[in-house]
């Protein structure tokens, strides 16, 4: 489907990205190679949204996009488990403005 | 006379990863039998990996489509189902037993007293969106029902996927008509929830979560108690299986049936309603 993210979106999807490049890589220098490959591709996802106003979203963009929240989620549990509170709040807000791209693919994408 | 309604979530898919949906699908079968005019609420993410039209034939309705369970089931659609588009192979297999307005993924109906409502946590969630006046509407007109409410994503979670944004809305018109129970899956374990409002605050008049993503999907453990989310009064990520509700008009009962491990949660005695 035609895709305009918002800016907020954009933002979103950018700082989502860094935060999964950065465990990509460090997953790759430790040895991983499957999950490196999902993440990255999920990366190379939320930076095309980053990247532009107005583009195409697939299917599987979409669910990048939902599997990119998951791992967020995993970031946001383990540092309110720690004490990063703050740091906590700010990745809950990523994924929730992810999940609003989730959501309008899914309602655009209904019959 | 009470009633009696199971729910789970997270079933049929490729065995390796999907262990225990067939034992589930086994008991359900046992249970709906053993207890008659029983029905069966779904969770959501009942096909794996996407719910496409292949899986719910492959992996879904060998255990969980056939005479036995089809006909009494209700069903809400989860994000897997949302990986095809519009979830068109979830309203296509469960037709009217997925709403009366297919695409919409909301309805309800009503049972022995109780007030059902299915709702879609993958669309249309969000505060005066189409879905959340129905929900308003809805209530409103069963005021005086006691009422469940279920659908696929948690509100609050001690699981994996921890609390889910999207049911934020739901919570605050669910909670604002005392509805007594709302029923989730997406995490793959059980978790039980004490009376508690939108803001995690122990009410007595509050809604009642659980998490019921026992149904085959591989599970997932959830915290250590010390870390659990607050209210949570049980959780196990040990046992597949699915949780019986006993309701009456004045009064519910819980208890989560095992399939395949040892956990069992079950209440003390009859719990009043919100009424």
């Amino acid at each position: 489907m035609k895709f305009q993210p918002t800016r907020e979106q954009q933002e979103a999807s950018a700082q989502a990205a860094e935060l999964l490049a950065g465990q990509a890589d460090g997953l790759r220098r430790t040895g991983s190679v499957t999950t490196v490959k999902g993440l990255t591709d999920y990366v190379g996802t939320l930076r095309r949204i980053a990247a532009s106003s107005d583009l195409n979203l697939t299917a599987k963009d979409k669910v990048d996009v939902e599997q990119a929240t998951f791992v967020l989620e995993g970031h946001r549990d383990g540092l309110l488990t720690a004490d990063f509170k703050d740091r906590a709040d700010k990745i809950e807000s990523l994924i929730r403005t992810l999940n609003g791209i989730v959501e309008r693919y899914n309602a655009s994408a209904a019959r | 006379m009470a009633s009696v309604l199971f729910a789970v979530g997270d079933m049929a898919g490729p065995s390796d990863d999907n262990p225990g949906s067939s034992a589930t699908a086994a008991l359900v079968k046992s249970l709906l039998a053993s207890n008659p005019g029983s029905a069966l609420l779904v969770l959501g993410d009942n096909a794996y990996l996407d719910g496409t039209t292949q899986e719910y034939a492959d992996h879904y309705a060998p255990d969980w489509g056939g005479s036995a369970i089809k006909p009494v089931t209700f069903a809400c659609p989860g994000n897997h189902d949302y990986h095809t588009t519009g979830a068109e192979p979830y309203f296509t297999f469960f037709g009217a037993q997925a709403g009366a307005v297919s695409g919409d993924g909301f309805y309800s109906f009503d049972r022995d007293g109780w007030h059902i409502v299915s709702l879609n946590t993958e669309k249309d969630f969000r505060a005066g969106s189409r879905q959340l006046r129905f929900l308003e509407e809805d209530l409103a007109a069963h005021r005086t029902a006691p009422t469940i409410a279920f659908f696929h994503r948690p509100r609050f979670g001690s699981g994996g996927h921890g609390d889910s944004d999207n049911p934020e809305a739901f919570w605050d018109v669910l909670f604002a008509h005392h509805v007594e129970i709302a029923l989730c899956g997406h995490a793959h374990h059980y978790e039980r929830f004490a009376q508690q409002d939108p803001d995690r605050r122990p009410d007595r008049k509050g809604i009642r979560q659980f998490i019921v993503g026992t149904g085959g999907r591989s599970l997932v453990p959830p915290k250590p108690p010390d870390r659990r989310k607050p209210n949570s009064e049980a959780a196990d990520g040990t046992t597949f299986g699915v949780l019986k509700l006993t309701l009456d008009t004045s009064s519910y009962q819980w208890e989560f049936v095992p399939a395949l491990g040892s956990f069992v949660d079950r209440s003390a005695g009859p719990h009043p309603v919100n009424r």
